[in-house]
């Protein structure tokens, strides 16, 4: 791989995109511009409605690109693939499968070459990893959100994409879950190396896991309002991080980035 | 267990059974009693009602038949199809024996042609004949004294209604209450003797609607048809003992003329008894109502898997491609709502067209009728599967949809691995609706196709014109219910245990 592609791994160049509505068209990105190097774990925080969803759905081909370009890995997606893992907020389970047949279909589709026992064995080894080792066989219906997502972590890592899209994967859950997954997706990723584009509202979860933070000014036309580097070491210990000099630093700095956009917008409502 | 216990009866929407079951194994006794007291007290409460109602309005209605039948006496009914039944049951048992006699007979007497054709010793099969003979007659008088005793209990029953109707009509005499005339004088009725006020007639009608002893009654008649069949058996079996013995005698004179004629003409009467023990006995039930009963719910269930075969692939298609669903749209909402008598009508006309003269369909179940009956329950049925799967298929949440696209799931596998699971929720609630349906549509459907279901049944005993032929309704009229409920509670569990949440409408 070129060292322009590695530079280059997720590239977001122009891209625009415009919901035709009864009002006329809108336009909720406009020339949005962002370059992920290959391993890179990106968070992308910014207030409701200003386009984050549409930014990874778009990534992940399952919204429509209305202008501009998406290239992963040196090559401009077609529509959706396995190659791009998803997980969202709601974990979006096939609720009549098992926690391990959820798995195992994707792992089946990506792997058609391998033996019965290869796949088996892949599932297991994912479900094991996101610490689902003794709800194999449970439904849906029968496991916590926590679960579910776990499972939905583990279906995306399972395929073996090139990168992960998160789109707020621990919303829903409670602040102990929540924990409990991001050590999980901080493992996950410490193992992996793979590049992540993660949207999410949690400042603190934000700086834990990401690389960089990319704000986002308010939509329509939402643009990279500052991008944070957060160079704290890894692996990052939640307790030790409190104590690394810039972590209030940087914490202060997105807050206030987001409270001037929210000012920002009362103003323009006004 | 109790555990086990309790999922089943909360997955089968039996719900009151739950207290009972936590009763039982000593959980809470006085919240448990409350709960069942609000489960079953209520509706033993409003059930009671209803009986009450009923009854009070029985002596206050007159139908164009009589009084509407009470329920003590549409009880009596039900009794009275039952013992039918169970008398039925033993005709055809005991006819099942008769065949069998008739068949060792028809054996043993084809063995010994074939042995005298050969020139062979026919001893050992004449003593086996006479054996299974003598053994037969001893049989056949076996059901003397079975009629006998059941004549008895009937006539003792008989005589006992007699009783207490004449003490009726003496209670009433002696209350004075007649019939007036415009002179005020007694009017007299055919017999000569004073005739009792109607209000006395009413109460010895109520009574004398009442059947005793019926299925002693109907014994006797089995019994006697039975012995009956043995004997016309013996006396055919007898007869060709008879030409039997004459061929013989005849073979070992010596010939003199005329003597050819005599074998011959012999033989030929030989012959035509023999023949009429070779014919197979068809046994010819009177059916009973669990007869009825069985057909019903055979036709049913025919018509429903024929619906549902049906409704769930057009229904899939429909859900998949919008144009079609806007194609078949005005169909559909043309023919779902139209009444089964007049699909009934049609479905006879073509099956009749069909299956016509020697192709008649002539099966102890399939029947043309049966055919009439089902096709026009899946007619009417269908169409809440078909909408239903189709709005399942059509809803399929975007999620899953996007599931599949970042699979890359084929076109096969979207449809069977992601729609189709998804809208079998839809396709249950749709099939439950079907069943119902197309249970309340079976009745009609019978009467008009004469299939010998539950539906004939009523409309013969409406024809029947009588008291009894009422009341004969209203127990068909519960049972319709009850069964109806039943299967609609199968529907409920199968619907709950392929549903993904826990909301299924009871
Ligand atoms: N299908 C659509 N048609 C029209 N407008 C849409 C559509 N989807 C999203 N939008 C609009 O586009 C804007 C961006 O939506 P998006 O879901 O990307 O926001 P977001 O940043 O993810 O918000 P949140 O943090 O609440 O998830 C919103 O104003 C939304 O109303
Ligand atoms: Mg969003």
């Amino acid at each position: 791989m070129s060292n322009y592609v590695k530079e280059h791994y997720l590239d977001l160049v122009n891209l625009s995109k415009v919901y035709p509505t009864k009002k006329g068209p809108f336009v909720v990105l406009e020339n949005f511009n962002l370059t992920v190097p290959e391993g890179e774990f990106v968070c992308l925080i910014g207030h409701s409605g200003c386009g984050k969803s549409t930014i990874l759905t778009m990534v992940a081909g399952l919204n429509s690109i209305s202008n501009g370009s998406v290239s992963v890995a040196g090559h401009e997606i077609d529509g959706p693939g396995p190659d791009r893992g998803v997980v969202f907020q709601s974990p979006s389970l096939l609720p009549w499968l098992s926690a391990y047949d959820n798995v195992m279909l994707g792992v089946s589709k990506v792997y058609p070459h391998a033996s019965k026992k290869e796949r088996e064995d892949i599932v297991k080894h994912y479900l094991n990893a996101v610490g689902l080792g003794g709800a194999f066989h449970k439904m849906p219906k029968e496991l916590s959100q926590g679960m579910r997502q776990r499972v939905g972590i583990a279906r995306a890592f399972a395929l073996k994409p090139k990168m992960m899209l998160l789109d707020e994967p621990l919303g829903m859950l409670d602040a102990l879950t929540k924990h409990e997954l991001q050590d999980l997706i901080a493992k996950l990723h410490a193992e992996h190396k793979l590049t992540t584009l993660m949207v999410t509202h949690d400042v603190d979860e934000a700086l834990y896991l990401s690389d960089r933070v990319v704000m986002m000014t308010n939509g329509p036309k939402a643009k990279v309002g500052q991008i944070l580097l957060n160079d704290m070491p890894r692996p990052r210990e939640r307790v030790s991080l409190l104590e690394y000099p810039n972590y209030y630093k940087y914490r202060e700095q997105l807050i206030t980035f987001l409270e001037e956009q929210e000012l920002k917008k009362k103003h323009t409502a006004a | 267990m109790k555990q086990k216990l309790i999922n089943f009866f909360e997955a089968t929407g039996l719900t009151w059974f739950v207290p009972i079951i936590r009763l039982v194994t000593g959980e809470e006794p006085k919240e448990q009693c409350t709960e069942i007291f609000k489960m079953l007290g209520y509706p033993a409460i409003a059930l009671a009602l209803f009986f009450m109602t009923w009854g009070y309005l029985s002596t206050k209605i007159k139908t164009s038949v009589g009084a509407l039948p009470s329920p003590t006496y549409v009880w009596s009914q039900g009794e009275a199809m039952w013992a039918t039944h169970n008398s039925e049951t033993v005709r055809k048992s005991e006819a099942g024996e008769l065949e069998k006699v008739r068949i060792k007979f028809n054996t043993l007497v084809t063995e010994r042609r074939t042995l005298e054709e050969n020139g062979k010793a026919t001893e050992p099969v004449d003593k086996k004949l006479d054996k299974l003979l003598s053994e037969t007659k001893e049989k056949a008088e076996l059901y003397t004294p079975l009629v006998e005793k059941y004549a008895t209990i009937k006539e003792k029953a008989e005589k006992e209604k007699a009783e207490e109707i004449t003490a009726i009509r003496e209670k009433f005499t002696k209350a004075g209450k007649f019939d007036l005339d415009d002179s005020g004088k007694p009017k007299i009725d055919v017999d000569g003797n004073p005739q009792l006020a109607e209000e006395a007639l009413d109460e010895i009608n109520y009574k004398q609607n009442f059947r005793v002893a019926v299925y002693e009654g109907n014994l006797v008649r089995v019994y006697k048809s039975i012995q009956g069949s043995y004997r016309s058996l013996i006396n055919k079996v007898e007869k060709i003992e008879k030409y039997t013995q004459i061929a013989r005698e005849l073979a070992s004179v010596s010939p003199s003329t005329g003597h050819d004629k005599k074998v011959a003409s012999n033989n030929r009467k030989r012959q035509a008894f023999e023949k009429q023990i070779a014919k197979p006995n068809d046994y010819q039930g009177n059916g009973s109502i669990v007869d009825y009963i069985k057909l019903s719910i055979i036709t049913v269930v025919f018509g429903f898997f024929l619906a549902a075969f049906v409704a769930i692939p057009l229904g899939i298609v429909c859900g998949l491609s919008p144009a079609i669903m806007t194609a078949l749209n005005p169909l559909i909402q043309t023919f779902r709502p139209v009444s089964p008598l007049a699909w009934v009508l049609i479905t006879i006309q073509v099956i009749d067209g069909i299956f016509v003269g020697d192709n008649a369909l002539q099966g102890d179940i399939l029947k043309n009728t049966f055919l009439h009956s089902g096709i026009t329950v899946a007619l009417c049925s269908l169409w809440a599967t078909l909408s239903n799967t189709a709005l399942g298929v059509s809803s399929v949440d975007q999620d899953h949809l996007n599931v599949a696209q970042v699979l890359k799931l084929n076109w096969f596998d979207r449809i069977f691995k992601i729609i189709i699971p998804s809208a079998i929720p839809y396709i249950f609630t749709g099939l439950r609706i079907t069943l119902g349906v197309g249970w309340m549509v079976l009745i009609v459907s019978e009467m008009m196709a004469t299939s010998r279901g539950l539906g004939w049944f009523i409309d013969q005993e409406y024809q029947n014109n009588k008291v009894e032929s009422l009341a004969n309704i209203m127990v068909c009229i519960f049972i319709i219910g009850i069964i109806g409920a039943i299967l609609d509670r199968i529907m409920f569990t199968l619907q709950k245990l392929v549903s993904f949440s826990d909301e299924v409408s009871a």
